[in-house]
């Protein structure tokens, strides 16, 4: 299994991807990535993930322009610092997603989950992606 | 022939004497005097034609008869044996008889009857003369009845009736005259000069003696008469002078009591004076109009119009109406002449004599005047009343402005007090906000996770730093609680918390953030509001890209002007979060609540400035 990591801060990257190791060391980590820039730069050059742990707020803009530059549709698994709103939109959307700090626990079976399933389409259009964002009050 | 010779002188004398004869016999046979002659046994000798006419027997049935037979059937009455005796006596008898004619009526003659006697003086026979006084007679009763009735008459009349004699003196009184003038009238014979007031008594001999010598009747004087009670009255005497068979004997009048009436007319004359003087002293002009004409205009007319009352009378109305008016005013006077009542003043121009035009109220109503209908009009000058009006007018426009004016201010004051209360309530609600926002600072969530993130993640990777990190997390965090509920907090401690927050946020962005502080030690001690310099920073980061290749700067420092500068380059984010506003404004409201020189923020082509004035500190031990 690959994952791709974005995460604008490292030591938050460092510990999701050592804490992956310690779940299954045969995952594999690819890239971890800090920006939207790096993160299209990686995506035009290398083949799709079977996962992403994906950061919202990056260093240089929004995660959701890196699809605005690249098409992917791989799995995604959100990674968010408690937004309470944002948490209840993907909820909502049936999109998973981890909050930040991660608590092993939670990664055990978001992987697990991933790691049984064949790869799927899981595009999110703008639109959902926009109210995961700036959900409505 | 010798018989007449012989008898030639006697014939003579005897023709003489038939001459005489027949001279007296025409004068008997001629006169309206009845006469007849009686022989010595009272038998009819001769009866003229105006006896047998009054006696109503012929000449035939009279002569040889005697008066006994005739008129008495042989007896006389005794009143008549009177007369015959005393004719027999040699003696003449004149008076009144009721005599019987022909045909049984009587009548009154006045009789005279004298004996005549032959040349030895014995009676021959009677001379009798009747004059017929029936007539006479009668109208001497209707006298006395007609006497009667005036009595009668005058004793009913409600005005004293007198009669005097030649001296002054009453002779008669009537009942109303009784009453008037008391019981000591009654007994007449009281001179009438005792019921005038003194002061007229010349006057009323004067009068009297004029209808009493000179009959002259009195078509009614005036007199003041005292009646019984003592009171006077005011009396009118009509009096005429009495005559009796061509002599005045004295006169009878009639006196009036025209007190009440007296009273009227000087009710009437005073009531007259009270118009007049009414009109002459109204502050109306006052004007009589008839045919079109002015028949009248008092004073204050004349003044009104600048005329005077010559030039006014007579003159035709109109002249001195406006042209303009003309028809209105016609309509209006034909429609009050056919008696229709107008409760509406009219109001008109009319032009003074120096062609000024003044403004006027009529008033008019149709009466008579000198036999025939007119215009009673009113006119008042409404000229300074419509200046004074207009000039009320004007200033209760000017009040009324002043008002609305008034109003308006009162308006606009309530308006900028509703404003600054709103805004007052607004800064309040705001600075509640603020206070939220603070607290809400002290343990933001994101802020909390993501340092928390990092310190898990530090934990096993650098214990140490980890350590570092949980120290000066604390820090920020007891730093956040302790100063909530201060307004402003000394420069030094702020810097103090803040190097702690850059601590934290250099292990998260490692090479990505330079926060540059650069603080003199003289401002250590002025004071800035807690946290503000954190909201500033965690605004630039949020806005702005950086990575280690273009990193964001933020630069920290004090101007000459005493202004705190922070400043970041300015790259920013290609998709913005939605602001929720709050970072800044919250800045903002804190200063203004305090009333302290609001922040300023500028956004430059390279640079977002912020500058807040820091407070010297004053408090006496810094």
């Amino acid at each position: 299994m690959k994952i791709v990591i974005i995460e604008d801060e490292v030591f938050a990257a460092r510990r999701i991807e050592n804490m992956i190791k310690e779940i299954d060391p045969q995952i594999e980590v690819v890239a971890k990535l800090e920006s939207v820039r790096e993160s299209v730069e990686w995506f035009k050059k290398n083949d799709e993930p079977d996962l992403i742990f994906l950061d919202i707020h990056l260093d240089d803009d929004l995660s959701f322009a890196i699809f605005k530059e690249v098409r992917i549709s791989c799995s995604i698994v959100f990674t968010t610092a408690t937004d309470e709103l944002a948490a209840r939109a993907f909820q909502l959307k049936e999109i998973d997603y981890l909050l930040k700090p991660i608590i092993k626990a939670d990664l055990i079976l978001v992987i697990e989950k991933y790691k049984n399933q064949s790869k799927k389409n899981c595009y999110i259009d703008p639109d959902t992606f926009n109210e995961i964002i700036n959900p409505r009050t | 022939m010798e018989k007449a010779n012989s008898n030639n002188t006697s014939n003579i004398i005897h023709g003489k004497r038939n001459t005489e004869l027949n001279k007296l016999r025409l004068v008997f046979e001629q006169t309206p005097g009845a006469i007849f002659i009686l022989d010595k046994d009272f038998k009819f000798e001769y009866v003229n034609p105006s006896f047998t006419k009054l006696s109503g027997y012929t000449k035939d049935e009279l002569l040889n008869r005697s008066v006994g037979e005739l008129f008495y059937h042989k007896d006389l009455p005794e009143s008549r044996k009177e007369i015959v005796e005393s004719l027999i006596n040699g003696e003449k008898w004149q008076g009144e008889l009721l005599t019987f004619n022909k045909n049984g009526s009587t009548y009154w003659a006045n009789t005279i009857a004298a004996p005549y006697k032959d040349e030895t003086g014995n009676i021959d026979g009677y001379i009798v003369i009747q004059q017929d006084v029936t007539e006479r007679n009668r109208y001497n009763q209707e006298l006395k009845k007609s006497e009667q009735k005036y009595r009668e008459l005058s004793e009913m009349l409600p005005q004293t009736v007198y009669e005097l004699d030649l001296n002054a003196n009453l002779k008669y009184l009537n009942k109303a005259g009784r009453e008037k003038f008391g019981t000591a009238y009654e007994n007449t014979d009281v001179s009438v000069f005792s019921i005038v007031v003194p002061e007229q008594l010349e006057r009323m001999k004067f009068n009297f003696c004029n209808v009493s010598f000179q009959n002259i009747p009195s078509k009614g004087n005036f007199y003041k008469l005292m009646q019984s009670d003592g009171q006077v009255f005011e009396a009118m005497i009509s009096a005429t002078p009495m005559i009796v068979d061509g002599k005045t004997i004295g006169q009878r009048g009639v006196v009036i009591d025209i007190s009440d009436h007296v009273a009227m007319q000087n009710a009437l004359r005073e009531s007259e004076e009270k118009y007049r003087t009414l009109i002459e002293n109204a502050t109306d002009g006052i004007v009589i109009v008839q045919n079109g004409l002015l028949k009248f205009a008092n004073q204050t007319m004349c003044d009104i119009m600048n005329y005077n009352m010559d030039e006014l009378i007579d003159k035709p109305f109109l002249d001195y109406i406006d042209k303009a008016e003309h028809e209105s005013l016609g309509l209006f006077h034909s429609r009050r002449m056919e008696g229709e009542q107008f409760s509406n003043i009219l109001r008109s121009q009319f032009i003074r004599k120096d062609n000024i035009m003044i403004t006027v109220e009529l008033n008019a109503r149709t009466s008579n005047y000198n036999g025939s209908p007119a215009g009673f009009i009113v006119i008042r000058d409404i000229t300074d009343r419509l200046k004074i009006e207009n000039e009320l007018q004007l200033a209760k426009n000017e009040l009324e402005k002043l008002n609305s004016q008034l109003e308006k201010r009162v308006k606009e004051s309530s308006k900028r007090l509703t404003e600054a209360r709103t805004q007052l309530i607004n800064l309040q609600k705001e600075n509640l906000q603020s206070q939220f926002d603070v607290l809400k600072q002290q343990v933001n969530p994101h802020f909390l996770f993501n340092s928390l993130n990092v310190l898990t993640s530090l934990i096993k990777l650098e214990p140490d730093l980890a350590e570092k990190f949980s120290e000066q997390l604390s820090k920020v965090y007891r730093y956040v609680l302790e100063n909530k509920d201060n307004e402003l907090v000394d420069l030094n401690t702020e810097l103090n918390f803040l190097d702690a927050y850059i601590f934290l946020l250099n292990i998260r962005f490692v090479e990505k953030l330079n926060v540059k502080l650069n603080i003199p030690d003289e401002n250590r001690c002025d004071k800035i509001i807690p946290l503000a310099m954190q909201l500033l920073i965690e605004n630039a980061i949020k806005h702005n890209v950086m990575s280690k290749s273009n990193p964001l700067v933020i630069d920290i420092f004090v101007d000459d002007n005493n202004y705190l500068n922070v400043i970041n380059n300015l790259q920013e984010r290609p998709s913005q979060i939605v602001s929720t506003g709050v970072g800044l404004k919250n800045i903002l409201n804190r200063y203004q609540l305090l009333k302290l020189t609001v922040p300023t923020f500028e956004k430059t082509k390279n640079q977002f400035v912020a500058k807040i004035q820091l407070v010297k500190n004053t408090s006496p031990n810094p």
